[in-house]
């Protein structure tokens, strides 16, 4: 037996070293120099984050296929450069994002910047692995951090009960997923995609019940973390107990990261499941759909509505997860661009939320934003750009995002779940335009949201910056789709 | 044809006045007159660009004018492509003509938030403008779902007591049947194997009759939402009664048209088979909506929803103009949506002139006010002729050729329909003799002043047009047939030889199969 040391690919590798080498410089600055100077702190994670950006699209240029470096547990091809820009993108806005909410400064904002730094890592490696096991690793990482963001606020009663809720169905969901791995290595004899694929296509004994069940396992680790029905149950009180710049936070790096792993998982392995497994997938994205837009009527808090609608958005993701099992390379590329639109949307939503709050702590109730068009246009115009595209209607991103998945959902024949997509959008139209419909439809009551706020105290310029990206992002995404289209389709090759 | 983009120019010239409208404050008297000036000019502008066109119109040309191309989604085949023809055009003109006459009635109307008001009712243009020349059904779907945003904030913001509900449900009922359309779109798009998706392309390239049952219910249960057709005109009393005037004016004067221009330029060419099969299912729910409109509108004690339920009844002739598959009919069609804009358009004005005097709608708080606005009620009585029908003035010509074609058709619908133009003489000239003429005008209403120079330069180049094409059509009716014969030789063409790479089937990955296809 010959041992070969496996190959490693350094340049590729330096996005994320370069994100670790940040997490640890901003924990260690703020623990040794005791700074209390935040904005140094905000400024260095934000470089840190541009940086692998600009690495990461740098060495997309002249990426033709893509490397395996440590025998598949890291590969980087075209759709990992992507997903890392994508994560790291949503990262940056986030901090913008908390870097604009003032309560989180009570505890020392180091480890905060940190534990992004920390989940983006987990996030990354998620996204950059063809390994079962490395996809687990990532999880964790990624998890850890959340559970103490969730909860980091610690005076706070509704952030501590996040925390919990969060920690504890998360630690079940880990379970299942790390108990599907084992399954499917018992079935096939390797915990690496690549491997998994050659055996189950050599050995159709191996595609029996086992791999199923290991399969059925690691959709509900993953559901859990991209909150599908029925593995949502956190999201609403998690969303809305966190710290809003941590909700933003986790609304969309996670979701992108999880949802890359499925789709690794799904193209390279889970075709040999046969129809079986096609049918949970649908009818979890119908209900997921379905759930998180009932759900989202009722809610009188931005963030629970928020919070139903990011299941909702999962929803229309799966479909596109679905669709890459007959239209493979257009369903990626649907889902990175969906991915994508939707990072500017949320954090953007999210974003107005933070600024809306403004300097006496968080404004959450729907009813706070009366008349909102009136006192503060600027703010109000932006939230209805936001509402508009997460609703799906022209002539923004969501859009064209929705209309890029359902593309090739059709493509791949499933019309039905299509046709129940397109009625869910409807539903969803509802409660979206009923913040529009409070903000320019009713007069201010008199608790409203002063105008005197208007971007004012620490944040300026990150608020500036951040609603300009996020506005940006989604007008151009919506009225431009062109270029980007092209990048993301080039994106959706993996890597075998 | 022209160099110049003019399209383009007319399309985007109300939009880019929104935008500047943007950078307006208008937290002052002074702003907001500069607000209504920036807005007017703007609209104005779009006009005149939309006369320019009709002069250089050519009539012995069928096919689309003005043709502007460009790339936009290459990936998906998606091109900003628009041009215009014969059924297109007047309505084109019917927008422009419109929205600076409702711009003007709002001058001293609406005071509040006013800013967003003109900016909406110039997004509103643009995307009127839009579907009425979007050549490309990606480019088409944008302006379609793009224009419920302002309508939406009109009826909400500037609406009365039930607004909200109202504009919900109107924004609701609309989207439900757009998205059901945008599947048929997509599905069109991968089924033909032409990967385009352009209008004209799909015209000429007919899909296989056995598929063409369920687009065509997709396509044509949005418009009929639009249009709406009876039994999906629930949302329409709700829209326009709580609607502010301008937007009760452009709802019924062009949007409803939208559903009617879809099916026409959309539904009914692209689906000739599917179209012929349903038509006689057409022809009865547009007999229903006629008759049902009327005798509804006959009951109504608020004339705004008297004249809301007559729409019902007048689109109910164009459809069935459009279904009884003749010239006759198609022309008719075209000319009744232009006349029933006009007259509609009219009396919706009217109904706000007297409603901003008077803060009621209702009928029985009227009578007799003939003789204290004696201006007003000439006008309200030739705009309620014209859209009774009485010849001389346009809406005759529109619903004669109709029922003509009707008639040509199948009498049995002929005679039906011919009776919901004597419903509408009844609930109209029974609504005018309450609120007009019958007895002595009471305290309250013998202080009403009668109209001013603002509302005289509102009413008159309707009343004008009313009689112009009343008593000489041919400047309109020119344009149109052309167009109108071409359309009828698109719905008549039988698909029954598969010539282009057509399939009964779409021809799609098989779900299921297990196969990861990487194209």
């Amino acid at each position: 037996m010959t041992t070969t040391i496996p190959q490693i690919h350094w340049p590729h590798l330096l996005p994320l070293l370069v994100v670790v080498v940040g997490a640890v410089a901003v924990l260690m600055w703020d623990t040794f120099f005791r700074s209390r100077d935040r904005a140094f702190l905000v400024a260095l994670t934000l470089m840190v984050l541009a940086g692998a950006i600009g690495i990461t699209l740098g060495s997309m240029a002249d990426l033709a296929g893509g490397t395996v470096s440590f025998g598949g547990m890291y590969v980087f091809d075209r759709f990992t450069a992507f997903v890392f820009v994508l994560i790291m993108l949503a990262s940056f806005l986030s901090v913008l994002v908390a870097a604009a909410q003032r309560s989180l400064d009570d505890p020392p904002a180091g480890e905060y910047f940190a534990l992004i730094l920390f989940a983006t890592t987990g996030m990354m490696l998620m996204a950059s692995t063809r390994n079962l096991l490395m996809i687990f690793i990532g999880l964790e990482i990624l998890s850890l951090s959340l559970y103490v963001l969730a909860g980091y606020l610690r005076s706070q009663a509704s952030g501590n009960e996040a925390a919990l809720k969060y920690f504890l169905l998360g630690a079940f969901a880990s379970g299942f997923l790390l108990f599907g791995m084992a399954m499917i290595y018992g079935a096939t004899g390797s915990v690496d995609l690549a491997e998994i694929a050659k055996h189950l296509n050599t050995n159709p004994a191996a595609r029996g019940p086992i791999f199923l069940m290991g399969l059925g396992l690691i959709v509900v680790g993953l559901g859990f973390k991209v909150a599908a029905v029925p593995f949502n149950m956190w999201t609403p009180d998690v969303y809305e107990g966190a710290p809003t710049a941590v909700t933003a936070f986790m609304s969309v790096g996670p979701k992108a990261a999880a949802f890359a792993a499925f789709f690794r998982i799904v193209l390279m392995a889970a075709g040999y499941a046969g129809a079986s497994f096609l049918v949970v997938l649908w009818v979890i994205a119908a209900i997921t759909m379905t759930v998180g837009n009932v759900g989202a009527i009722q809610q009188t808090n931005i963030k629970r509505m928020l919070a139903y609608s990011s299941i909702a958005h999962a929803g229309y993701i799966l479909v596109a997860l679905l669709a890459a099992q007959g239209s493979g390379a257009m369903a990626t590329a649907g889902f990175l661009y969906y991915i994508l639109v939707y990072a500017f949307m949320n954090i953007g939503a999210f974003y107005v939320v933070v600024i809306a709050g403004g300097n006496e702590g968080e404004r959450t109730l729907i009813e706070d934003y009366a008349g909102m068009g009136y006192t503060r246009p600027a703010l109000a115009a932006i939230m209805a750009v936001f509402m508009v595209s997460l609703a799906g209607l022209p002539p923004t991103g969501g859009f064209v995002a929705k209309f890029y998945i359902f593309s090739a959902a059709i493509k791949a024949g499933h019309v039905w779940l299509v046709v129940l997509a397109v009625l869910n959008s409807v539903i969803s139209v509802y409660y979206y335009l009923r913040l529009i419909v409070v903000m320019y439809m009713r007069e201010p009551a008199g608790v409203e949201i002063r105008g005197d706020t208007d971007f004012t105290g620490q944040g300026v310029p990150y608020a500036f910056a951040a609603l300009l990206i996020t506005v940006a992002g989604v007008l151009g995404l919506g009225l431009f789709p062109g270029v980007v289209m092209d990048f993301v389709s080039k994106s959706s090759v993996l890597i075998n | 044809m022209s160099e110049y983009p003019l399209i383009t120019w007319m399309v985007f010239l109300p939009l880019l006045g929104g935008l500047v409208l943007l950078f307006v404050r208008d937290a002052d008297e002074a702003g907001q007159e500069r607000a209504r000036i920036i807005s007017m000019v703007f609209a104005l502008a779009a006009f005149v660009i939309s006369v320019i066109v009709y002069l250089g119109f050519r009539e012995d040309f069928a096919g689309m004018q003005f043709l502007e191309r460009a790339a936009w989604i290459p990936r998906f085949g998606i091109s900003y492509h628009v041009g215009l023809d014969g059924i297109s055009l007047p309505l084109i003109l019917l927008t422009t003509f419109l929205t600076p006459l409702v711009l003007l009635f709002s001058w001293k109307e609406v005071e509040k938030h006013v800013r967003l008001y003109q900016m909406a009712l110039l997004f509103l243009e643009t995307g009127m403008l839009g579907v009425f020349v979007a050549l490309d059904f990606f480019l088409f779907y944008v302006f379609w779902e793009g224009m419920l945003i302002p309508m939406y904030l009109l009826i909400g913001v500037w609406g009365g007591p039930q607004r909200i509900y109202a504009a919900v449900k109107f924004f609701l009922y609309t989207m439900a049947g757009s998205v059901l359309m945008l599947v048929a779109i997509l599905w069109l798009y991968f089924a033909t194997g032409a990967k385009t998706f352009d209008i004209m392309v799909h015209l000429n390239q007919p899909v296989h009759h056995a598929m063409q049952g369920w687009l065509f219910a997709a396509f044509a249960l949005s418009f009929a939402i639009k249009v709406p057709l009876f039994p999906f005109h629930t949302w329409l009393p709700d829209a326009h009664v709580e609607a502010p005037t301008a937007g009760s004016v452009i709802l019924a004067g062009v949007l409803l048209k939208m559903g009617t221009y879809g099916l026409m330029r959309l539904a009914m060419p692209l689906f000739p088979t599917a179209a012929r099969e349903f038509a006689v299912a057409f022809m009865v729910l547009a007999v229903i909506g006629i008759i049902y409109g009327a005798l509804v509108a006959m009951v109504q004690d608020d004339i705004k929803k008297l004249v809301a339920y007559s729409s019902v009844s007048h689109l109910g002739f164009v459809v069935l103009g459009l279904f009884s598959f003749n010239l006759l009919g198609a022309t008719g069609s075209v000319l009744q949506m232009v006349n029933h804009g006009i007259s509609t358009g009219a009396l919706f004005l009217l109904v706000g002139m007297i409603y901003s005097r008077r803060h009621t709608r209702m009928i029985q708080d009227f009578g007799g006010i003939a003789r204290v606005m004696p201006v007003f009620s000439v006008f309200f009585v030739i705009a309620s002729l014209s859209s009774i029908g009485l010849p001389g003035l346009n809406g005759f010509v529109g619903e004669f050729t109709i029922l003509a074609g009707a008639f040509n058709r199948s009498p049995i619908f002929g005679v039906l329909a011919t009776s919901g133009v004597v419903l509408s003489a009844v609930y109209m000239l029974w609504m005018l003799q309450r609120v007009l003429f019958g007895g002595e005008p009471s305290k309250i209403n013998r202080s009403l002043r009668d109209l001013g120079v603002r509302e005289w330069c509102v009413l008159v180049p309707l009343v004008v047009l009313m009689f112009g094409l009343g008593l000489y059509p041919k400047p309109i009716l020119s344009k149109i047939v052309p167009s109108a014969q071409a359309w009828l030789n698109k719905v008549n063409r039988r698909v029954l030889r598969v010539q282009s790479p057509v399939s009964p089937r779409p021809r799609l990955a098989k779900a299921g199969s297990g196969e990861v296809t990487q194209p």
